[in-house]
Formats: C-alpha cells, sequence, structure tokens
C-alpha cells in the first residue's frame, strides 16, 4: 500500500505529541494542526479517489479543484485538503465508477 | 433561520478584506466578515495552524504584511463580527447572502457588500497532469509553507510567473531534490520585467532573497522550455519536457524526459469569480488578459447597486495591489453609508489611488510578460483531460465545437464543468480552447452559476436555528 517517496516534516516546526488516523484501516501517524492532506502525502500516500480508473490526488490544496474528495468518518464528499485531522479519523479513498447521467 | 441583519458584509479576509474591513471598522459601520478559514490572512497570508507551537518558524518573510494588516484589524473591530471558518453558499434575494457555518445555515441581510474572492490558479494542462504527486505551484507552496511538509524524492515545477520562482525558492530552502523550474517565457522577455519591478522597489529585496535561493543551490532554471506530458501509474513517475519557441508552441525533437515524484504546475493567477457572479455582477472575458473578470470602476463598484468588488477578485495584482483596492472599497462604502461629503473621501482615499496608480506599472508589466500565447495551450492534445472532475478530454469538446457548438453551456453535454467543483478548474481552459478554435469574441461568457456555489453537506439544511455568535438576540 506505501508509496514512496514521501513528504517530509519539516524539523524545526514543534507539532507537540503525534496521534493515529486510519486511511483505508491502515493507521498512519498525525499531529494536531494538520490536514487529512497532510498526514497522508506525509505517509506517503497520493491517492484521493479513482474516477473510472483514473486516479486523482491533492492538486490546489485550497478546497477549490475538488481532487482530493474522501470519505470521512462515514460522509461521501470531503475534501482532505481543508479537513483537520483528529485522533481517531476514518478515511476512505473513493471510487467513482463512472460519469453521472447525460 | 437565524437572520442577521448589518449594514455592511466583507466576504474573504485576503488583503483586499482585511483592507475593507478595517476602513468599515474604523468608520464605525457595523460589518459582518465572512471567511472560510479559522484566521484572516486569505492565502497570500494564510496562518501557520494554531495547533503548531511554533508556527512562525516556516511562515516567509512576507507574512510580517500580513500580521500588520491582522493587527490593525484587531484594533479596528469594535464594530465588527467575524464568521470565521464560515462560506457563503447562496443569494436569492437582492441584499441577502446564505451562510454556512458549523454545520448550521444564517442569513445575513446587507446595505452594501464587499466581495474580496481573491484569485485562482490558471493551468494549461498536458496529458497525464491529474495524476497524483501533481500538486499546483501554489497548492505545493502552502504544502511547505502552511502545513510544513516539504516534498521527497524529485521535485519539478513547469510553468510561468512570479509564483514559479517563488515556488521554486520555497522548494529549495525546504531541502528538497529540485530536478529543474521550467519557465515557459523566454530569458529576454522575462528580463524587461526588471522595468516593472523598478516602480515598485519594494518588490526587489523579495526577487533578490528568491534569486539567490536559487542560485546559491545551484537550482537548473530554464527560459522558454515547459511540459509536453506527464507519465505514472497510480502517480506521477516521469514528465516530457520540450522547448518552446517565441508563440510558446513546441519545438519537435526537442523533447526530453526526466524522472519526476512530485510535480509543481502553473501559468499565474486568476481572479475566482464566483459570488460576485451569483449576485449578479456583470462578467467580461479580458482580452489581453486572458480570463473572466467582474467590470468594476475606479471605486470598486460592480455593475449591481451596493455591491463591491476588490482585490485579486477584480483582476489580479497581487497582495499590495489588492489591499490598496480593499482600502478603497471599504472607505466608499463607509462614506456611501455614513453620507460624509466628497471632499472628506477623497482625502481619506488619496493615498491609496496613490499607490493603485503606481503598482499599476507593475501589475501591467506582469501581465504583459506572463499571459500565455496560444502555442502555450497547443500542450492540450486530444486525449488530454480538461475537466478533472468529470475527466471530460479535449477531443470530446473539439468533436462539439467542429459540430459548430460555439460557447461554454453548449459544451456541456460532455459533462464538462458539471462535478464537484463546478467547473473552477476547467472553464478557463475550455474558455482557451473555444477562443484558440476562432470563437467570435460575444460567445466568449462565464457560466452560469447556481447555488450551492460550495460543495455543503445536505444535513446542514436540517438543523434547528441559533443566535448568531457576537450580536444581541
Amino acid at each position: 500500500m506505501k508509496e514512496t517517496p514521501e513528504f517530509k516534516r519539516l524539523g524545526k516546526i514543534d507539532r507537540g505529541k503525534s496521534l493515529q488516523i486510519k486511511v483505508d484501516g491502515e493507521a498512519i501517524p498525525a499531529f494536531a494542526g494538520e490536514t487529512v492532506a497532510t498526514a497522508m502525502l506525509s505517509a506517503g500516500l497520493v491517492r484521493c479517489q479513482t474516477h473510472a480508473d483514473r486516479p486523482l490526488g491533492v492538486f490546489c490544496n485550497i478546497g477549490q479543484c475538488c481532487s482530493c474528495l474522501m470519505t470521512i468518518n462515514g460522509v461521501s464528499g470531503v475534501r482532505a485538503c481543508q479537513t483537520q485531522v483528529s485522533p481517531g479519523l476514518e478515511i476512505q479513498t473513493r471510487n467513482v465508477q463512472k460519469r453521472g447521467p447525460r | 433561520m437565524t437572520t442577521l441583519r448589518i449594514q455592511a458584509v466583507v466576504v474573504g479576509m485576503g488583503p483586499a478584506g482585511m483592507a475593507a474591513a478595517i476602513e468599515l471598522g474604523r468608520a464605525g459601520v457595523r460589518t459582518a466578515l465572512i471567511d472560510q478559514a479559522p484566521l484572516p490572512g486569505g492565502q497570500v497570508y494564510r496562518h501557520p495552524p494554531k495547533e503548531f507551537r511554533n508556527p512562525h518558524a516556516i511562515a516567509p518573510s512576507r507574512h510580517r504584511t500580513g500580521d500588520l494588516l491582522r493587527q490593525e484589524l484587531a484594533q479596528s473591530a469594535t464594530s465588527l463580527t467575524i464568521l470565521n471558518d464560515a462560506v457563503v453558499w447562496g443569494g436569492f434575494a437582492p441584499g441577502a447572502l446564505s451562510v454556512h457555518q458549523a454545520g448550521r445555515i444564517l442569513e445575513v441581510a446587507y446595505e452594501k457588500l464587499v466581495i474580496c474572492e481573491g484569485a485562482q490558479e490558471r493551468i494549461i494542462p498536458c496529458p497525464g497532469w491529474t495524476l497524483p504527486g501533481v500538486l499546483s505551484l501554489g497548492g505545493l507552496q502552502k504544502m511547505i509553507t502552511s502545513q510544513g511538509i516539504a516534498p521527497g524524492g524529485r521535485v519539478l515545477l513547469a510553468g510561468s510567473g512570479p509564483l514559479l520562482v517563488g515556488t521554486a525558492a520555497v522548494v529549495a530552502r525546504a531541502g528538497a531534490d529540485l530536478a529543474g523550474v521550467y519557465e515557459a517565457v523566454p530569458f529576454t522577455r522575462f528580463m524587461s520585467l526588471g522595468i516593472g519591478v523598478m516602480a515598485w522597489p519594494q518588490l526587489l529585496p523579495e526577487s533578490f532573497s528568491y534569486m539567490s535561493e536559487l542560485v546559491s543551490k545551484r537550482v537548473k532554471f530554464r527560459f522558454a522550455w515547459g511540459l509536453r506530458s506527464l507519465s505514472g501509474d497510480d502517480r506521477v513517475r516521469e514528465a516530457t519536457l520540450v522547448a518552446l519557441d517565441n508563440a510558446g508552441a513546441p519545438i519537435p525533437g526537442s523533447e526530453r524526459n526526466v524522472p519526476v515524484d512530485v510535480v509543481g504546475i502553473g501559468f499565474g493567477l486568476q481572479p475566482h469569480v464566483r459570488l460576485a457572479r451569483l449576485v449578479g455582477c456583470r462578467t467580461e472575458y479580458d482580452f489581453s488578459r486572458r480570463y473572466f473578470a467582474p467590470v468594476t470602476d475606479n471605486w470598486c463598484r460592480s455593475s449591481q447597486p451596493g455591491v463591491y468588488v476588490a482585490g485579486d477578485g477584480a483582476g489580479v495584482g497581487g497582495a499590495d495591489w489588492s489591499e490598496a483596492q480593499g482600502r478603497i472599497a471599504g472607505l466608499h462604502a463607509a462614506w456611501s453609508l455614513n453620507r460624509r461629503d466628497c471632499d472628506q473621501l477623497s482625502g481619506f482615499s488619496s493615498e491609496w489611488v496613490r499607490l493603485r496608480r503606481r503598482l499599476q506599472f507593475y501589475v501591467s508589466a506582469l501581465h504583459r510578460v506572463f499571459t500565455p500565447k496560444d502555442g502555450h495551450y497547443s500542450a492540450i492534445t486530444p486525449d488530454t483531460v480538461v475537466c478533472r472532475c468529470e475527466g471530460v478530454r479535449a477531443a470530446e469538446l473539439m468533436a462539439r465545437m467542429n459540430m459548430g457548438e460555439q460557447d461554454l453551456t453548449a459544451l456541456k453535454p460532455t459533462r464538462l464543468a458539471m462535478g464537484p467543483c463546478q467547473g473552477r478548474g476547467c472553464e478557463g481552459i475550455a474558455t482557451e480552447l473555444l477562443r484558440v478554435q476562432g470563437t467570435p469574441p460575444e460567445n466568449l461568457k462565464a457560466l452560469h452559476l447556481r447555488p450551492p456555489i460550495v460543495p455543503m453537506p445536505l444535513s446542514a439544511f436540517a438543523q434547528p436555528t441559533e443566535p448568531v455568535p457576537g450580536t444581541p438576540t
């Protein structure tokens, strides 16, 4: 599951104690103040959703592009780049099979 | 439903919004400030998370200007109601906005509205640009300066404009392995910007610190080069670069492959025009700058009575320009509410009008140098995805155009702009495809927007009403 290389947390930031969140059942570390997108990239996870076999990950990082939509604590379509982590957060990558009706 | 009745509303708390709110607050106007972030600052002065114990360790030097504005805002805040973590999602009657905050909906009724929506990045796609590991330049920069994480592996940056140089410096400073920076503009045109910078010497230290960072780290910086394509499986693995001619078109045979792990792309900024369109402000396509922008006058008044649009959301000019715009809009709104005399208004605003005039020279130079050329759009091959959300490829749009369809709305049967981002990403790209195909100018019209203009949960509509914090009930 782990896809290297991951983003590195800069050492000059004092982030306090780590907490854990789960992405597709796998526990990854995170720190208060981080977004879900940050914790995922730091764990080497770049894919947030798959659209008809096309993987998508965080792109704009300011909540505009909606490429990082995930299922977070059971709510579908939540932006990973705009969601702060909290202990025990459960996150699932989304699979969107095809486009909507024409 | 809770209704907040107020004299003025400022939406967006970047430099323009903070400046407008400061002037309104100082004039004693009861004002509501609405912003999606927990702290004011917008994107350019985005505050690192409060939870980090030493957030300023990663904040860029420019941040000090943001701190000064935040202080000034706090000092003039007696008549201000601040709604943080809040978004405007609708406007169903003149003089009223629907706001979503903390899972509930409230109505805000206003006499004057100052819209400071800011900018979004201009993207010119190429095959493979939707692969994970490819971020917008600003998105990548904010990962470092706001979240404090640096990309691992080989990083490649491509595109054009000040954000490319700025992001390169930030990536290099963070100690990442920068495989190369590819600026689409030729060296001579890039250097002609120097004249513009001279008109605004405050930028010299910042420009110099970027350059010295890149030189001291021996970063490979190429002019008149761009991306041909990106490839990979579950994430980006390889970039194909190509030399560009003076019109921005690729020079055949010059292609070069580079292994990459993270890629940043972007061709500068364009106004983020959502709320302004929703409340009916007239928007026009700007042919010299190649984007849609609301029509505004010297006082930042839009075509809608009582509605101002200020800052990058009215036409890209950067943080200092946006602050001047916000001051002017805020002063005018306060003046027209308080019915003070005209001389007072011109007296108070003259400083900011002069500053804006000085900045105009630099802003025009930026647009002249960095606005993409038609050739840059030839990176969009038929199989290039234009709409990230719905996976609509350029070939599908071209087929419709070849059938004679000549405006954005007529392209929607492909599901262009029908996904969750509601066309934020693809509208500008599809507009350029239409223009390059020779669509008549009068057909270049922005899409019609419908609420909700931001994604929001249905549960918000089912919440019981609660009083608005900070207001008498």
